[in-house]
C-alpha cells in the first residue's frame, strides 16, 4: 500500500487533501509537514512512496525540498501541488526531480489520477497547463536526465 | 540626486535685469540723440561765429586797402604839388572817388557798429575835403601859387587832416582787431564746448552701452541656465514618470502574488472541503445538494476571478514565455471582456526580447486596450507587432470615435503625465523608444517603437489571428 506524505504550510490544505485520500483505502496517509525542511525530516523518518508537495512555503520552498529529497531518496515520487499555472514553476519543479504537477483547485477531481500515473512511473501534468508547453518541458527534462 | 532648483527663483518674470537694461539703453540712446541736437546747434553757432570772423577779416582788409590808398594818394598829391602836372591831378581825383567807394562799402559792412559808423563819417568828411582841396588846386592857382605863406597854410591843413585820418583809421583797425579776437575766442570756446560735449556724451554712451551689453550677456547666460534647468527638470520628470511606472509594476506584481498565494490558497482549500462534503456518505441531505453544488460553482468562479485579476495585474506568461504569448493571451481576454473583435498580426519573434522591452510593450498594449474599452466605442482592434533591423514596433489601431482633441493636444504638448499614455511615452523614451498617437473620428493608432537588436526580421514568421468577441 503506497504511503503518502502531505507537505503544505496551510493546515486546512493538508487536512483537505488528507480527507480526499480517505475514501481510497489503497492509499495510506502516513504523515504531514508544514515546511520544506520538515518534509525532508519526515521523508527520512517515514520513507513514503509519494510526497504531495506545495511549492510556495516560508523558509525552504517546495522546489528546493524536492531537489534535496530526490537526491537522497531517488525512489520517492513527488507531485507538486500548487496554485501556480506557471510553466516556469513546472519547469523548475521537474528539473528539481518532481514527477507530477497538480493544481490545488483541481485536486479534488484529479488527485487520484495523478497518484496513479506517478506511482506507475509516469509523469503527470495538470491539463490546465498548455499541452505544447508541458510536452516541451517533459522532453527537455527527459533529455537532460 | 539633489533636488532641482526651483525655477521660479530664476524666472525672467522676477528678474529686474531687463528693466535696468532697457532703462540704460534708453538713456544711452537719449544721450546720443541729445548730443546730436547739441552738436547741430553748436555747429550752427560755429558757422555764425565763423561768418562774423570772416566779416571782420573783410572789414580789416578794406581798412588796410583804404589806408594804403590814402597813403599813396597823399604821396601823389605831394608830387603834384611839387610838379604841378595836371595829368597827375586827374589820377588823384580818380583815386579819391575810389576811396569814397571803399568807404561806402565799409559803411555798409559796419552798419551794426555805431562807433565805426561815426568814424567812417569823419573819414568820409576828411576825404571829401581832400578831394575838394584837390579840385580847388587843379582849378585855381591857390595851391601852386608863389605865395609861400598860403602854401604853407595849405600844407599844414593837409598834414593835420592826414594825421587825423591816419589816427582814425588806426582806431578803426584796432576796434576791428579787438572784434576779431573776441569772435575768434567765441569760436574757440564753442568748438571746445562741442568737442567736450561730444567726447563726454560719447564716453557716457559707451559706458552705458557696455553696461547694457554686460547685462545682455548676463541675461543670455541666465536664460541658458534656465534652459539647462528646464532640461534637467524634464529629465527628472521623465525619470520620475518612469520610476512611477516601475513602482507600479512592482506593486502590481506584489498584489498579483498576494492574491494568488493567499486568497487563492483559501479558495483552493474551500473547494477541496466542499468537494469532500459533496461526496461523503454523511453528506448533507439531498435537498441541500443544489446549494452545495452552487457553492462549489461559486468557489470555482472565485478561483478563476482571482487568477484572472492576478494575471491581469501581472501576466505570468510575459515572464515565462515572452511578449508574443502574453499578447495572444491578453488579446483573447480583451475580446471576451469587451466584445470587441481583435485582429492579431504578429511576427513570431524567435529570441526573447529584453525583459524591460517586453514589459514596456506589454504595458502600452494594456493601456491602449483599456482606453479602447473605456472610451473608444470601437468594434474592431488591430494589433500588429513588427520587427525591423533595429526596432520592434507595436501598433494598436481601433475604429472607434477617436481621442478628444483637447486630450490629444495635451499629450502632444507633453503636458499630460503620470501613468497614462504620456507616462508610457516617458517610459519608452527611457528605453530610447518613441510613442506616437494619431487619432481622428473612425480611427486611432498608437505606435510604440523600441530599439532592439534581438528582433531579427529575417528570422520571423508572420502569424495572423482573428479573435471574435464572445
Amino acid at each position: 500500500m503506497p504511503r503518502v506524505l502531505i507537505v503544505d504550510d496551510h493546515a486546512f490544505i493538508r487536512r483537505g487533501v488528507q480527507t480526499l485520500l480517505q475514501p481510497y483505502p489503497e492509499w495510506e496517509f502516513c504523515g504531514e509537514a508544514g515546511s520544506g525542511s520538515e518534509a525532508i525530516r519526515m521523508v527520512d523518518e517515514l520513507d513514503p512512496e509519494i510526497v504531495l508537495m506545495d511549492v510556495t512555503m516560508p523558509g525552504m520552498n517546495g522546489i528546493e525540498a524536492t531537489r534535496l529529497i530526490r537526491s537522497t531518496h531517488p525512489r520517492v515520487k513527488i507531485i507538486l501541488l500548487t496554485l501556480h499555472e506557471s510553466s516556469e514553476v513546472l519547469r523548475s519543479g521537474f528539473r528539481a526531480g518532481a514527477n507530477g504537477y497538480l493544481l490545488k483547485a483541481d485536486a479534488e477531481e484529479e488527485l487520484m489520477k495523478a497518484l496513479r500515473v506517478v506511482i506507475g512511473e509516469g509523469s503527470y501534468i495538470s491539463p490546465k497547463i498548455d499541452p505544447s508547453v508541458a510536452t516541451n518541458i517533459v522532453k527537455e527534462i527527459q533529455s537532460a536526465r | 540626486m539633489s533636488p532641482p532648483e526651483n525655477p521660479l527663483h530664476l524666472s525672467p518674470l522676477f528678474n529686474p535685469m531687463p528693466k535696468i537694461r532697457f532703462g540704460s539703453l534708453i538713456l544711452a540712446l537719449f544721450l546720443l540723440a541729445g548730443t546730436g541736437v547739441i552738436g547741430i546747434v553748436t555747429v550752427e553757432h560755429l558757422k555764425a561765429s565763423r561768418q562774423m570772423a570772416l566779416h571782420t577779416y573783410e572789414v580789416r582788409g578794406l581798412l588796410k586797402d583804404l589806408r594804403s590808398n590814402i597813403g599813396e594818394n597823399h604821396a601823389n598829391f605831394d608830387l603834384y604839388l611839387l610838379s604841378g602836372n595836371p595829368g597827375e591831378a586827374q589820377d588823384l581825383e580818380k583815386q579819391g572817388e575810389e576811396q569814397l567807394g571803399t568807404l561806402r562799402e565799409l559803411r555798409r559792412l559796419t552798419s551794426d557798429n555805431p562807433t565805426q559808423q561815426v568814424r567812417l563819417e569823419h573819414l568820409h568828411g576828411a576825404l571829401e575835403k581832400d578831394l575838394q582841396q584837390l579840385r580847388v588846386c587843379v582849378q585855381g592857382p591857390s595851391c601852386l601859387g608863389s605865395d609861400p605863406s598860403a602854401r604853407a597854410g595849405l600844407l599844414a591843413t593837409i598834414f593835420a587832416r592826414r594825421t587825423n585820418m591816419s589816427a582814425m583809421l588806426r582806431e578803426m583797425e584796432d576796434t576791428e582787431d579787438q572784434l576779431l579776437q573776441g569772435r575768434l575766442k567765441t569760436w574757440n570756446r564753442l568748438f571746445q564746448r562741442m568737442v567736450i560735449t561730444w567726447i563726454g556724451a560719447f564716453i557716457l554712451a559707451l559706458i552705458l552701452l557696455t553696461y547694457n551689453f554686460n547685462l545682455l550677456i548676463r541675461e543670455i547666460e541666465r536664460r541658458k541656465e534656465l534652459q539647462q534647468i528646464e532640461k534637467k527638470n524634464a529629465v527628472s520628470y521623465r525619470m520620475l514618470s518612469a520610476r512611477i511606472l516601475e513602482l507600479q509594476d512592482v506593486e502590481r506584481r506584489r498584489i498579483a502574488r498576494e492574491l494568488h498565494d493567499s486568497v487563492g490558497q483559501y479558495l483552493a482549500g474551500l473547494k477541496i472541503n466542499l468537494g469532500r462534503l459533496q461526496r461523503r456518505e454523511s453528506a448533507p441531505p439531498p435537498q441541500n445538494q443544489p446549494l452545495l453544488a452552487e457553492s462549489l460553482d461559486l468557489t470555482d468562479r472565485a478561483i478563476l476571478e482571482v487568477r484572472t485579476i492576478s494575471h491581469l495585474l501581472h501576466p505570468p506568461l510575459l515572464d515565462e514565455l515572452g511578449f508574443h504569448s502574453a499578447v495572444r493571451w491578453y488579446a483573447e481576454g480583451f475580446a471576451k471582456r469587451s466584445g470587441v473583435q481583435v485582429e492579431l498580426h504578429l511576427t513570431e519573434i524567435v529570441e526573447r526580447l529584453p525583459k524591460e522591452i517586453e514589459l514596456a510593450l506589454f504595458r502600452v498594449l494594456q493601456e491602449s486596450l483599456t482606453n479602447i474599452h473605456r472610451h473608444a466605442n470601437a468594434s474592431q482592434v488591430d494589433i500588429a507587432v513588427d520587427c525591423t533591423d533595429d526596432d520592434v514596433v507595436l501598433c494598436v489601431r481601433d475604429n472607434g470615435q477617436g481621442i478628444h482633441r483637447r486630450v490629444l493636444d495635451r499629450f502632444r504638448a507633453g503636458e499630460a503625465g503620470g501613468i497614462g499614455l504620456a507616462g508610457m511615452r516617458e517610459r519608452l523614451a527611457e528605453l530610447g523608444g518613441t510613442l506616437e498617437v494619431e487619432s481622428h473620428p473612425g480611427e486611432t493608432q498608437i505606435r510604440a517603437t523600441l530599439p532592439t537588436r534581438e528582433c531579427d526580421p529575417k528570422q520571423v514568421a508572420l502569424e495572423n489571428i482573428t479573435i471574435p468577441p464572445e
